[in-house]
């Protein structure tokens, strides 16, 4: 217990550092010294208007990713459960894709059709999954549900009514933290903040299915309840995000790995721990985009893509030996 | 210590099959009672309704008296343990984090308390896995993964323990030593209801027998009235011969009726 006070410690401390970070470093590195010495610098535009708006929703989504990445492998019971990995991501950027031929728009449409496409793509999970947990199930229902939403953004992508839909679309498709305003983080904070409230209440009910379906609901687990809080949770943490920032695959996936040796692998114990590790994985990936010298800025959804494919590829290496 | 989990008129379903029609049963508490009967005869699916997991087709559940889909989930998992058959161990959990989890229908929002502890290592100690409390349960041998698991549903203190094949690939001394941990718990008060596939294990541990083939009860009794050649024969297809000894009662089988 203590020593998983002393990680969730350490993990907070490390997020206000990468916090800090991302607020004074970049292409231009804010005097911050300088700043606080003159409050009517515009340089202070610059940390508000545009660092600030990036830090917060690297926090946020990170958060997100690391929080429903872990109620998803502890509620399918899967180290491979993640909402990039299993197609959740690519289902909420359809839903972003698709409002642009809506003959309407008001301020809230992405956010809202983003965490639609989330909800169905999770509901579409879990059903067709079914109640029999099975690894290879699951995992399949993710490929589909990859394939069915990535089928649909790339006709969206061919049939884009204006150039700049498809710039929209390729920013929905790798996800990228640059130029957000405050604007994109009032739009997806709260519902961020909600989806994580409604993931952390799962977490006896994840400790519970440790010994299986059956197993839990004996032990007086609303199984149907926690499959609507994750749900619901992850629609709202993952799908608000990608409305905003597009998909950023990954944390979820590695975020509970890196942690589970440290805190345990119970559940419930991994919950807050996810949520810290995650805001500082996407954190430090923006951060580690911003500073990369490059001509053009790498986007972050690419730059952990390029990390996690790999650790994708450790984890089945050092899994294969239990599947087989 | 008197108590009664009843089943009337009760019809249960896997999908549309019928596994289960309009059984009338009343067990007590302070028993071993063992579920006997072939493959698919309805066993599993009778646990899965007396504790409350199957919801009936038709026909009801009563503990002591009461409704059991009218009380609440945790409610009923405060009363009534069970352990299912092949538990599943999905995380490499501490034993003694793993065996906290039978106090889940019990702990309220704060999580375990000192009491609770004190139940666990007495669970623990009880079902003899005391030596395993910091192990690693994925890396458990079959034997000790048995125990642990007992150790879980004592845990939880229940009125009723329903174990479905708690003995199932496990070494004889290891039979025993389980068998005799669920006894013991019966002798204490607690009701148990255990199904097995050892006629003679449960001729020797049970107080009252129960045959099941078909989704209908053939037997209803004493070890030494229910598992009589007849009823065996209907059941299983076998022929059989029953010995008592000093030890007990002991059921030879042999071969196809």
């Amino acid at each position: 217990m203590t020593r998983r006070r002393i990680v969730i410690a350490g993990l907070a401390g490390l997020v206000l550092v990468l916090a800090a970070a991302s607020l004074i470093l970049g292409r231009t590195s804010l005097p911050l010294a300088d700043m606080l010495a003159h409050p009517e610098d515009p340089l202070w535009a610059v940390l508000v208007q545009l660092r600030l708006p990036r830090t917060l929703l690297a926090l946020l989504i990170g958060a997100g990713l690391g929080l429903s990445g872990a109620a998803l492998q502890g509620f399918t019971r899967n180290p491979l459960a993640d909402p990039g990995v299993l197609g959740v991501s690519s289902c909420a950027a359809l839903g972003a894709v698709l409002t642009l031929w809506l003959p309407f728009a008001f301020p809230l449409l992405q956010p809202l059709a983003a965490m639609a496409g989330a909800l169905a793509g999770v509901g579409l999970l879990l059903g067709l999954s079914g109640s029999a947990g099975s690894m290879t199930v699951f995992l399949l229902a993710g490929v589909v549900l990859n394939t069915i939403a990535g089928a649909g953004v790339a006709l969206a992508l061919s049939l884009a009514p204006t150039p700049w839909a498809v710039n929209g679309i390729i920013d929905w498709l790798m996800g990228s933290l640059a130029d957000r305003s405050l604007e994109d983080v009032t739009f997806a904070g709260p519902f961020i903040l909600v989806g994580l409230g409604l993931l952390v209440l799962t977490g006896r009910a994840l400790d519970a299915l440790t010994l299986g379906e059956s197993g839990a609901a004996s032990l007086g687990i609303d199984l149907a309840r926690t499959r609507a809080l994750l749900a619901a949770g992850t629609a709202l943490a993952v799908g608000a995000g990608v409305a905003v920032a597009g998909v950023i695959g990954f944390a979820g996936l590695v975020t509970p790995h890196l942690l589970r040796p440290l805190v345990g692998a119970r559940p419930s114990g991994l919950l807050w721990p996810s949520a810290l590790g995650g805001a500082a994985i996407v954190l430090a990936g923006d951060l580690a985009v911003r500073l990369t010298p490059s001509a053009a800025e790498v986007r972050l959804g690419v730059a952990m893509a390029c990390l996690g494919g790999p650790f994708f590829l450790f984890l089945l290496l050092s899994l294969r030996r239990r599947l087989g | 210590m008197s108590g009664f989990l009843e089943a009337r008129g009760l019809t249960l379903k896997r999908g549309r099959r019928e596994v289960l029609a309009g059984l009338d049963l009343s067990l007590n508490r302070g028993e071993v009672t063992v579920l006997l009967g072939p493959n698919g005869a309805g066993k599993s699916s009778l646990l899965a309704g007396l504790c409350g997991l199957l919801r009936p087709a038709s026909g009801k559940v009563l503990l002591d008296g009461e409704d059991l889909s009218a009380l609440s989930p945790a409610a009923r998992a405060r009363r009534i343990g069970f352990l299912p058959q092949t538990p599943e161990i999905a995380w490499p959990l501490e034993v003694r984090i793993l065996v906290g989890l039978g106090r889940t229908p019990h702990i309220g929002a704060r999580g375990l308390s000192g009491e609770d502890a004190q139940i666990i290592d007495a669970a623990l100690a009880e079902a003899g896995a005391a030596d395993l409390a910091d192990r690693d349960a994925s890396t458990l041998s079959g034997g000790e993964r048995a125990r642990v698991m007992i150790a879980r549903v004592l845990a939880g203190e229940p009125d009723w323990l329903l174990a479905d094949e708690p003995l199932a690939g496990l070494d004889p001394g290891c039979q025993i030593d389980a068998a005799q941990t669920l006894v013991r718990r019966a002798r204490a008060g607690c009701g148990v209801v255990l199904t097995l596939h050892d006629l003679t294990l449960a001729a020797r541990i049970a107080d009252r027998v129960l045959v099941l083939a078909e989704g209908k009860l053939l037997a209803d009794g004493p070890p030494e009235v229910a598992l009589v050649p007849d009823v065996l024969a209907r059941a299983f297809g076998v022929r059989t011969a029953l010995r008592r000894g000093p030890e007990g009662v002991t059921v030879d089988i042999l071969g196809r009726a």
